[in-house]
This record gives structure tokens, sequence and C-alpha cells, in this order.
């Protein structure tokens, strides 16, 4: 184990429903997101003094415009945190809420807070592109061969891994469709119902008849993206959208989605003189870099690195949060590190979940929080892969 | 009034204060010939008459430059005289742009390339709705160095001027994407979306009325104080940043095998050309920096194999090659 002086223990966590690119949450701005699951997150430890939080460290991939300026600090005071919380913004792109929780855990692990929250926020549908609000490359990538996989987009990276790896398209649609499968089947089974802290949208519009401004509220309460008539079939009918001859298509890859995530972590003390319950203990933490033109494997090389570092053999690992970034991707990592299909996203990924990027990460510990809740997991995980081409793994230990 | 082997100025009884301009070449294409019958019409538009309309008789209105007129300087690998007539055609679409009468683009059917670019630095253009134009030169390994990219750069900064951050790359992307997919629009509608007609350019529904309309725009841009637009002094450009955004497009596609290498060459041509080339993004330019980086950068494609090769395909078999 690593030299931390006490451990760090998540006390609770939540997440909102994702929501579809331009659908259920299209209008709910990102630090709004954000403040819903700081609220919900608090309110599951009763009687914590808020003041006592350290700091508030935020994911999130593209913290721009909307979820610019700092989101993390205006999320908090949206949430009625006191004005003597801080909060930071951090980006590791897709594991940015993973990474908020290992920064936020480090810090209890040293000594140096008592209480923090990690989370993570991102609406996808507020980003005019992929890349953000402004694209902007910097023209140094096209200098130096090794370089140029900067450049490559996702899904370009998703068709070399599935080249490399040789996962065909028969063996990806198939992986997409048993994602919708058992996202389906989990929301049919209540298992979300947990961790998700329903979300009431109030949308602000026209009523021309009496010239006002009429606020209609919905209740959004499950996960947007799971098809449960996603079939074969179907997805075998979809065109290659990265390249020509590809495999990867917009049904074999993660949804764009709307989310935010949060988890409360504790010392020892705290857990003590709040009379608080634990759900996990924080294990450890690790990311590695791989090459960005097969980026989607970075998992291969985080997974050994923190099973390693916490000494935890991979078998131990009863429930693992892979990020389906793309089926080809998931599939790579699970073949080469023989992961057991059946501890990897027990109740669905990102294919039929949703990837709210920075987000999604939180979002996932959560599920993985819900789990060890059920009493089905000890050892939980969250990874996944980074573009630019990075790998992150986190490790939690029911309690 | 005048006529030469290439082109002939006329004007109808009834409206003798406006000169119509027509082309006598194959497919009204734009050759050497060509080139000087327009700048010697509008010199005359500017002494004698109010303004100059630009019209055929029948579609095309231009189907571009005479590729075959370029071919024996470049079978003799003449590049610096093949400069020498790009740097003709662009005078020509400058003097077209600043003439001191306005000039009207009266289109119909197609206007392709050199084309294109006479529409673009027209005062004003009416098209027929039935118009198809676009800048085709990267289906012969080439870029539009008659001006269009320049024409483009401009209307990007003109665009991004009047925005809050000033950002051209936006403006660019999507021309950008029409440029070096040679993309031509299905109609005067869709020519105004791809940004090859202005908001101030008509569309006529009726092929018949166009020369009728396109006088009389012409004549009421001269009674209404015509003065062609001061040269711009300061033309903020995307540069090298911009360059590498659209060369990151490039790489995915070529990557992702829906380019050839020739393709990613020449749509870089076109990415330099639409930034003003390696400059600092942001930097400010003039026309005629804009004008030298297409210039070069169409000659420096000139000078490569494969544009070669899809220049005779065309010469030989009227049908663009895919190398």
């Amino acid at each position: 184990m690593s030299n931390q002086i006490q451990d760090a223990y998540i006390v609770a966590a939540t997440r909102t429903p994702v929501g579809k690119v331009r659908g259920a949450l299209k209008n709910v701005r990102p630090d709004d997101m954000l403040a819903h699951v700081i609220k919900n997150v608090m309110a599951r430890a009763p009687g914590l003094d808020p003041q006592l939080i350290g700091d508030v460290v935020v994911g999130c991939a593209m913290p721009e415009a909307e979820q610019g300026m700092n989101v993390a600090r205006i999320g908090l005071l949206l949430a009625g945190l006191p004005n003597s919380v801080p909060g930071m913004t951090i980006n590791r792109f897709c594991a940015s809420g993973v990474q908020a929780v290992a920064l936020a855990a480090d810090r209890i692990r040293l000594g140096e807070a008592d209480v923090m929250i990690a989370a993570g926020t991102e609406t996808m549908s507020m980003m005019p592109t992929m890349m953000g609000n402004k694209v902007s490359l910097n023209p140094a990538v096209f200098e130096r061969d090794e370089n140029v996989g900067i450049a490559y987009g996702m899904g370009l990276t998703a068709e070399k891994v599935a080249a490399q790896w040789q996962v065909s398209r028969e063996d990806q649609d198939a992986f997409a469709v048993a994602s919708h499968r058992k996202a389906t089947a989990a929301i049919a089974a209540g298992k979300f119902k947990a961790e998700i802290s329903h979300c009431t949208v109030r949308d602000h519009v026209p009523d021309f008849k009496s010239g006002a401004v009429k606020i209609v509220e919905r209740v959004i309460e499950n996960d947007e993206g799971p098809r449960p008539d996603s079939s074969n079939e179907g997805l075998a009918k979809l065109k290659p959208v990265f390249a020509a001859k590809g495999s990867v298509t917009a049904g074999n890859a993660s949804q764009m989605s709307d989310g935010a995530g949060a988890v409360l972590l504790v010392s020892e003390k705290i857990l003590k003189q709040f009379n608080l319950k634990p759900i996990a203990r924080f294990r450890g933490f690790a990311v590695a870099g791989v090459p960005p033109e097969i980026m989607g494997i970075g998992p291969i090389e985080a997974i050994p690195r923190v099973l390693k570092q916490a000494g935890v053999k991979q078998a131990d690992v009863d429930w693992i949060e892979l990020n389906e970034a793309f089926a080809a991707q998931a599939l790579a990592v699970m073949r080469t590190l023989e992961l057991d299909p059946q501890k990897v996203n027990p109740l669905g990924g990102a294919i039929a979940l949703g990837h709210p990027l920075g987000a999604t990460a939180a979002i996932r510990t959560a599920t993985v929080m819900a789990a060890m809740q059920r009493g089905e997991a000890k050892f939980g995980m969250v990874t996944m892969c980074i573009g630019t081409g990075m790998g992150a793994a986190g490790l939690f230990e029911a309690v | 009034m005048f006529e030469s082997d290439a082109v002939r100025m006329w004007i109808a009884p009834n409206d003798a204060d406006i000169a119509v301009l027509s082309f006598k070449s194959k497919a009204n294409t734009l050759g050497p010939d060509v080139l000087e019958g327009i700048i010697e019409a509008v010199a005359r538009a500017e002494r004698d008459y109010k303004g100059l309309v630009i019209w055929q008789a029948k579609p095309p209105f231009s189907a571009g430059a005479n590729l075959a007129a370029l071919a024996p300087a470049l079978q003799a690998k003449d590049f610096a005289g093949l400069e020498k007539a790009v740097a003709r055609f662009q005078q020509m679409s400058q003097t077209l742009k600043y003439a001191q009468v306005p000039v009207v683009a009266a289109v119909s059917g197609m206007a392709l390339g050199g084309g294109c670019e006479v529409v673009m630095h027209s005062s004003r253009a009416v098209a027929a709705l039935e118009s198809y134009i676009g800048l085709v030169e990267a289906g012969v390994g080439l870029i539009p160095a008659g001006g269009g990219c320049k024409e483009f750069a401009l209307r990007a900064a003109e665009a991004a001027a009047r925005t809050a951050g000033g950002d051209v790359f936006p403006f660019l992307q999507p021309v950008f994407q029409t440029v070096a997919m040679a993309n031509v629009s299905k109609s005067a509608l869709e020519a105004r979306e791809l940004g090859f007609l202005r908001e101030s350019d008509a569309v006529v529904f009726h092929a018949g009325e166009l020369l009728h309309v396109a006088r009389q725009t012409a004549r009421a841009l001269a009674e209404s104080g015509w003065r062609p637009k001061l040269p711009p002094r300061a033309i903020k450009v995307a540069g090298r940043n911009g360059i590498a955004s659209l060369e990151m497009m490039l790489v995915n596609m070529k990557e992702g095998g829906m380019i050839s290498a020739h393709d990613y060459r020449v749509a870089k041509g076109a990415a330099s050309a639409l930034c003003g080339g390696e400059v600092e993004t942001g930097t400010p330019v003039n026309e005629d920096w804009l004008l030298a980086v297409e210039r070069h950068e169409f000659v420096e494609l000139l000078k490569t194999e494969k544009t070669q090769s899809r220049i005779a395909h065309m010469l030989e078999t009227g049908k663009p090659l895919r190398n």
C-alpha cells in the first residue's frame, strides 16, 4: 500500500439520470447538475457539518463556456455550501470524475483534509462540437510523425484498436447489444434507483396565448440511453462513421450525453464523529500513458498498475465499470487482461447508458458504491481509456 | 462596340447605358484571351457606360479556366510562366471587384472554378434558380487561385469581425469543406448557403428575366452612387493554428481511407490559402498577401506529378481522376 497516514472512506455517492445529447437534460446547465448532485450527496450524510469540507474537486472534460469559470466553485455555491468551502475544476478527459475522487481521497489520506467532495459534470448538449467551443490544434503536432495521433478523432483511434486487436464488427455489435440488454434489465429491476437523484427539470417556455413565460416541470428518473429494441440485425445495418472500410459505428460507440455525479469522502475521525456508515474504502488510483492513436487500450496499462499498487489480485475484483467508449476498445482491454465478462459492466455501460465525458467516472463510481451497498461486490473498479492516449483505474473496497 | 475572338461587348438599343459582355469560347471557358477581353470591357465600361453585365446567351455561365491553355507551359515545366498566368487571372478578378462602375454577373447554369471566381468578384450577381456554382479545382488537383480562396478568407474575416470573439475559424471551416470537396451547388439558393453568392445577390426564378434583372441591378447600383469598396488593409486570418486545425480533419479522413494522400496534399494547400499561410493566428494581412499565398499553393500543386496526371486525364476524358 502507499504511504498514507489514514484511509479515505466513501460515505455517499449519487448521480443524475444520464440524458441523451439534446435530450431530457439538454437545457439543464452543468453547474445546475453539479449543484443538484452536491446537494443530494450531502443529504445522504445527514448531520455532517458542511463547514468541514476541505475542497470540492470536480472533473469536467471541456471546462469552458457553460461549464467554464471554474464550474466547481459555482456549482458548490449554487448547492448552498458555505462560501468558505473552496472548489476546483480538473480535467483528465473521460477519467476526470475518478481522478477527482483520487485527488479528494489523497487529501484525506495525507491528513490534509477530513471531508472532501469529488464530482464530475458535463453537458454535451451545450457543446457546439465534440472538441468544445473552439477548435485550435497546435501546428507542432504535425511536425513529428509520432505526434500525429494527437490529431486523431476518438473514432479513428477505435478503428486502429479494432484492426490491431482484431476485434470484428460482429463482436463489437454483439457487445453493444449486450450493453443495452443489461442496462434495460437493470432499469426494469430498479438497480439504479438507489444511486440516482432524480431531477426536476423546469423548462421556461413561451405561452403565446397569454404572452407570459410558462414553466413546465418534468421529472427525470431514469437514464435515457438504453434501447430495449437494440439488436444485432439493427446494428449491422449501420455504416462505419470514421473509416471507409471500418467497423466502428454510431451503434457500437458510446452515446453523447449529459449528466453529473458526486462522491462524499471522509476520514475515520469523521466517521466516528458524525456516526456515518462507510460504503467503501478508497484503495488506489493509477493512470498510464499509451500511444495517442490507440488511446482505447489505456486500461490495459492502468488496471495492473492500480492492482499492484493496492496489493489486490485481479480475480478478487468482483465489479468492474469499464467505460465503453467504443466496443472495440472495451473488448480489446477485456481480452488482453482476460477480464471476466460477467464482472464487467454488469448493468451495462456507456454504449447504452451514455458517456457524459468528464462526469462519467463519477457517475460510475456511484454505480459501484450502489453495488457494494447491495452486497454485490467486495472490490470494485472504475476504469477507462482517455483521449490523447491514457488509461486510468480507481479501486474501491467495500467495508 | 468591342469584339475579339474571345469576347463580345454589346449594348441593346433600349438599354444603351449598360454594356453587356458575353464570352465566345467553348463552354464559355476562361482562357488568356477571355481574361484580356474582360479587363478591356471593364475599362470601356468605366469610360463610356453606367455599368457592365456579364451574361451568356446560352448556359453555362462559364465552365471555368481553360485547362488546355495551361497544358503547353505545364509540359515545358515553365512554372514561372504559369505563375504569371495565375497572377493575370487574379488581376482580372481584382479589376472586376474594384471597377469604377458596377459589374453584375448574370449567372445561369454552371459557374465553375474560374467562372465562380468571376461571380464572387462581381459587384453583384443575379443568378437563375438553376445555377450550379462551385470551386471545383480540387478535382484536378488544384486550389482556387483566381481570388476564390482570398475572397472566402476575406468574407470569413468580415463575418468574424461582427462577432464578440472575432474568431475567424468557425467561418472558415464550412468553406474549407466546400473547397476541399469541390462541392457544387444544386441551385442558386444553395450557392448562397455555400457562400458563393452573397445575401445581396439576387436569385431570379425565370431564367428569361436574367438579363433584364441584371441590367436593372447594374443601373440601380450606378444611380445610387456606386463606388467600389476600398481595398481592406487588415484582414485577420486564421493562420498556422487554423491550418493545423483543418489538417486535423484531413488526417482523420486520410487515415480513415476516405481521401487519398494527394487529396490530403491538395486540401492542405486550400487550408493554407484560406488561412492566409503560416502566419500567427489573427495576423492582419491584405488582399495582395492572400493572393500571393493562393498563387504559391497553386503553383506548388502544379509541380506535383499527381496533379499533372489529374489535369491530363481531365483534358483527355473530361472526367476527374481519383489518385
